[in-house]
This record gives C-alpha cells, structure tokens and sequence, in this order.
C-alpha cells in the first residue's frame, strides 16, 4: 500500500474510535447533546462529562497508543529484534516503580501530580542507568542486556514494596493501578503527559535514517554515515521520554507496542522509518478500541485496559506467528 | 584520490593485529587483499572503514581518514562487510537503495538521479531480475551480490570489499571481480579480500599479502604468488599454469610448515 494512502485510512480509523471514545460512557448522552458538551461552555453535566471525563480519556488514549505503537516499531527498528517493545529497555518498568513507591509512602493523595512525578523520577534513573551502562559505547546487544537487568531489578522493587506494604488496601491500590488504565483521568494529566510524548515522539522521528541503515547490520550503517552513539542516545532519550509519561498517567499498558508494528509491518515497504508513523497511528487505534471495549463489555465494572490488551494480545501474537512462521517480521 | 596507508597499527582488546602496514592504492585500480585466516585482512579493512581505531596515518586524497565525521567518510569510501546481514524482508530496490543515504539530506526522498544509480548498480550485480523479490528469501550468492550492489550504489571513490565473492559459484566469481573492474574503470579505487588465489591472480592489478598482520609482500600478482611465497604465507604447495588471462593456481598440498 502507498505510505499517504495506508496513513490516510489508518488515521481515518483512528479519528472514528476517538469519536467512539467520546461517545461511550456510563452517562447515557445523545450525539448532539455530547457534541454541544463538548464544545459550550457553562457547567451543565452534558458539558461536565464531556470535557472533564471523556475527553482526557479520550486524548490519553490516542495519545499512549501512539507512544507504545511508534515505540514499538523505532526499538524493533533499531535493535533488530522483531520481540522489541517499549517495555524493553526498561524504562517503563522502573517508571512504575517510581509510582508504587509513591503510593507506599503515602504521598499519592496528597496532590494529583505525585504519583505521575515518582514515576518520572523513577524513568529518569533507569535513562541515567541506561545511558551509563550502554549507549555509550557498547552495541546493542548490551542495550537489550541492560535494559532487561533494570526490568527485572524494577520488578523485584515492586515485589518488595508490595511485600513490606502496611495494608492489604495498599498493595490492591498498587496493583490495580500496575494493570494499567486509563478510567477518571483529568486534563491535567493531559497537560502533564502530552508534551514528554510530543517531544519523544519528534525525537523518534529523527531516527529514520539509522533505522534504515540499521537494516544492514551495525558496521554497514556506521559506514553509511550514521553516528552510532547519536542515534542510541537519540532513541533511548525518545522512546524514554514518551513511554515514561504514557506510564506515569496510565500505567503499563501491554503489548499493543509489540503487535502493533508487527500488523502494519506488511502493509508497508518493511523500511523501518515508513513503519513509524503508522505504527503510532495504528497503536493510537488499537489502544482507543480496547479503551471502549472495556467500557462497552463491563459499563459499570472495573475492567482495566491493560488486562483487555494483554488478555487479546498475547493470542493474537501467538496467531500471527503461526500464520507467518517462515517470518515474523 | 590516492588512499595513502601509512604505518598503520591496530590492536584488538590490547592484542596487537596489525603492524606496520603501509600501502598506497589508486583510482582505477583493483587490488587484491590476500593471506590466510586471521593474517588480518578484516581488521585492516574495518580500520580503513573507521570501525576499529588505528594508530598509523590514513590518507584518502587530502582528507585524513580517521578525523572525518561518519557522514562525510559515506560519501568517500563504501565498506561491504563480510558478514551477510539483511534485517527486515526489504524488496531487494530498496536495499540497494539504502546506498543512496549519505548522498541525501534528512528525510529528503530518492532523485531520478538516486533512481538511476540504483538501477545501474543492479545490473552491474546481474540482479536486476530480483528487484521486486524480499531480499530475505533469496539464496546466499544471489543475497552477496545484492549487498554488493549496495556498496556500488554508494557511488563513493573508493570502495573497500570484506571477501564479496566467497560462496558465489564460478560464473558469479568472475561476474563480480568483472563488476568490480567495471567499477574501478570509472577511476575508482577497489580494496577486495579473497581466499580464491587464481581470482586474484587473474582480475587484481595488484595484491598485498598479509601474513601474521604484517605484509608479506605486495607487487603485481605475477611477482608476488610464487611457489615459495604461497608455502612461507599459506603452508601450501600449489600447481601452477598460465594461459592469456593470466596465472591459474591450484593448491595441492600441505607443506611440513602449514600452520
């Protein structure tokens, strides 16, 4: 398919589910009704619900599906490894630690912003790490190390606060909000998200070039003139800074960053830089329909997105494995 | 452009690889990079491409080659590294393609100009025919030489190839040391590594030989492979021949000092 043509229905599809978004919800508004809430002033509830409810709702959804669906293709991109997704490096992992500690001190009712701010701190130490250990120098192959060390040193954390955590209510709050969602978020969580994920995903964008040249191995693209330290610092920073800020107000929302590329993948020419942009779309796509699936399956439950994503996910992987097994990618 | 290697030595993980080495190579010209396993033949390629670093002094016309950024080394020299890596299930134009990067800004598209040089790269690889196929699913001599085609459509004066014609059949062999000639015959410079003695000796206008990271010798192929010479750098004894293309030699044994 032309790249302009395959963005154009992606984005047609995307635009749809974000209007399905808006339009689905416990409050039983009609179509005009929601439009005019969305748009009028004044307090009336239509207006209340609209424009305080559904669409941060909304835009969170659209927005970190676009994280981990560009996410997603730029590390399988550049780590030649079609089972990369944003939770690879770990960055994620270590950004929902940060939150759970937030919550294991208490700190998490105090105002709105703590437990997005421990979640960030919390990514900005796994980069620091990430950048220490390995985007200096080494190759990819000890970025992927690294990466699973800080994930799995991250996990053992949140075990250990879940562990130590002074009441049963405490850790149910921690691992709930671990299952990742995106229920009662408010436009100031917007405002904090959005421009880390603006800022990651123009980083992202300037990796193209590397990408492609990394489609031949990491000596053939240094020869084509790409500087490989920059681009490693480049990516890490980028995927880092859109992935923290998708977890510090969602928090982790699995496998749409790894079937996503994967689904597009055939639609395009397979150069990595023409995956980007779709990926994202087609990520934004997917994470607003599961957001209204769980809202259309269980209306007045508890049912978190990140359950729904994983729970389709992972058989719709093992699927697209078996019905492409000479390859993957 | 002459590239002008002097003294050059490199070590990998503090064990020294190569000593000494001091060469000099001019447009036009191919030359064959010869000497058994481990003499150092990889190593002093990835030096020149810039991937190890290397003591000594590298010379490329005016320019130093080890103070150059990344981007403007592409546009001087194309490194074809032994290993075979196709990553993703590329159409085999758009592998080709990717040779055209260092000759274009950020994110602008493919000239007619870039279009043509594509093309002409590859029916210089004779893999026009394969144009539209994945790269992946090729097999391994049709995937060389689509690799190949890349570095020649990098279109740079100086073009240094990792061993390009091991597991190519006979056909293929002389198709790509033709294609290199071709190549050079545009005034560019050609550094190919070879294990074929009789391919060097036949399509080089000149070898070097390393043995143990030194060079053993370096002259034209006529001078340089003798008897005497292929038992002290390869341990082997070797029939010689000779017709109008040139010297054809067919190891036929070990000497008692084959390493």
């Amino acid at each position: 398919m032309k790249p302009a043509v395959l963005n154009i229905v992606l984005s047609a599809l995307m635009l749809a589910l974000f209007m399905a978004s808006l339009a689905v919800g416990p409050a039983e508004l009609g179509l005009s009704e929601s439009v005019r809430g969305l748009f009028a002033g004044g307090g009336e509830a239509a207006g209340i619900i609209m424009r305080d409810i559904r669409l941060p709702r909304a835009v969170l959804g659209l927005a970190i599906g676009f994280t981990l669906g560009i996410s997603g293709a730029v590390l399988q991109g550049f780590l030649r490894n079609p089972l990369a997704e944003p939770g690879i490096i770990g960055v994620s992992a270590m950004a929902a630690f940060g939150a759970v500690a937030i919550f294991y001190t208490g700190l998490a009712g105090t105002t709105l912003y703590a437990l997005p701010a421990g979640a960030l701190v919390g990514a900005l130490v796994a980069v620091l790490l990430l950048l220490a250990l390995a985007a200096r120098s080494g190759s990819t192959l000890t970025l992927i190390l690294a990466g699973v060390a800080l994930s799995s040193l991250s996990g053992a954390l949140t075990s250990l606060v879940l562990n130590l955590s002074p009441n049963p209510f405490a850790s149910y709050e921690i691992i709930f909000w671990l299952l990742g969602s995106l229920k009662d978020r408010s436009i100031e969580h917007v405002w904090l998200a959005l421009p880390l994920m603006v800022a990651g995903w123009l980083l992202i964008a300037l990796s193209g070039r590397a990408l492609d040249a990394l489609s031949l191995g990491e000596e053939a693209a240094a020869s084509l003139g790409i500087h490989m330290g920059r681009a490693r610092f480049i990516i890490v920073v980028g995927v880092a800074l859109c992935v923290s800020a998708a977890t510090a107000v969602a928090g982790t929302i699995g496998f749409i960053g790894l079937v996503v590329p994967h689904l597009i993948r055939p639609l395009t020419n397979r150069l990595p830089s023409r995956l980007l942009l779709p990926a994202g779309i087609g990520g934004a796509s997917l994470l607003l329909a599961a957001d209204v699936a769980v809202r259309v399956i269980l209306p007045a439950g508890e049912l978190n997105v990140g359950v729904l994503t994983a729970l389709i996910g992972a058989p719709f992987f093992l699927w697209l494995v078996v019905r492409s097994r000479r390859e993957v990618f | 452009m002459r590239l002008e290697v002097e003294h050059l030595d490199v070590s990998l993980s503090a064990r020294p690889v190569l000593h000494g080495i001091s060469f000099a190579l001019s447009p036009g010209e191919v030359v064959g990079l010869l000497g058994p396993n481990g003499a150092g033949k990889s190593t002093l390629m990835r030096a020149l491409a810039g991937h190890v670093p290397a003591g000594g002094r590298m010379r490329f016309g005016n320019e130093d080659l080890a103070s150059l950024s990344p981007a403007s080394r592409a546009r001087l020299l194309a490194y074809l590294p032994q290993a075979r890596v196709v990553g993703w299930r590329l159409a085999v134009r758009d592998l080709v393609g990717l040779g055209r990067l260092p000759w274009r800004n950020f994110a602008a598209r493919a000239t007619p100009e870039d279009d043509a040089i594509v093309e002409r790269a590859l029916g210089l690889m004779d893999v026009a025919h394969l144009a539209d196929r994945p790269a992946t699913e090729l097999s391994g001599g049709e995937q060389a030489r689509v690799l190949a085609a890349r570095a020649v459509a990098q279109a740079t004066p100086l073009l240094i190839a990792d061993e390009p014609a091991s597991g190519l059949d006979p056909a293929h062999q002389m198709m790509m040391m033709q294609a290199l000639r071709r190549f050079a015959a545009e005034g560019r410079a050609i550094l190919v590594s070879l294990h074929d003695l009789t391919l060097a000796a036949r399509w080089c206008d000149r070898v070097v030989m390393l043995k143990e990271g030194r060079i053993a010798a370096e002259g034209t192929p006529e001078a340089v492979m003798t008897v005497a010479r292929l038992a002290e750098v390869y341990g082997v004894t070797a029939h010689f021949s000779r017709d109008e293309g040139g010297l054809i030699l067919a190891p036929t044994g070990l000497t008692d000092a084959a390493p």
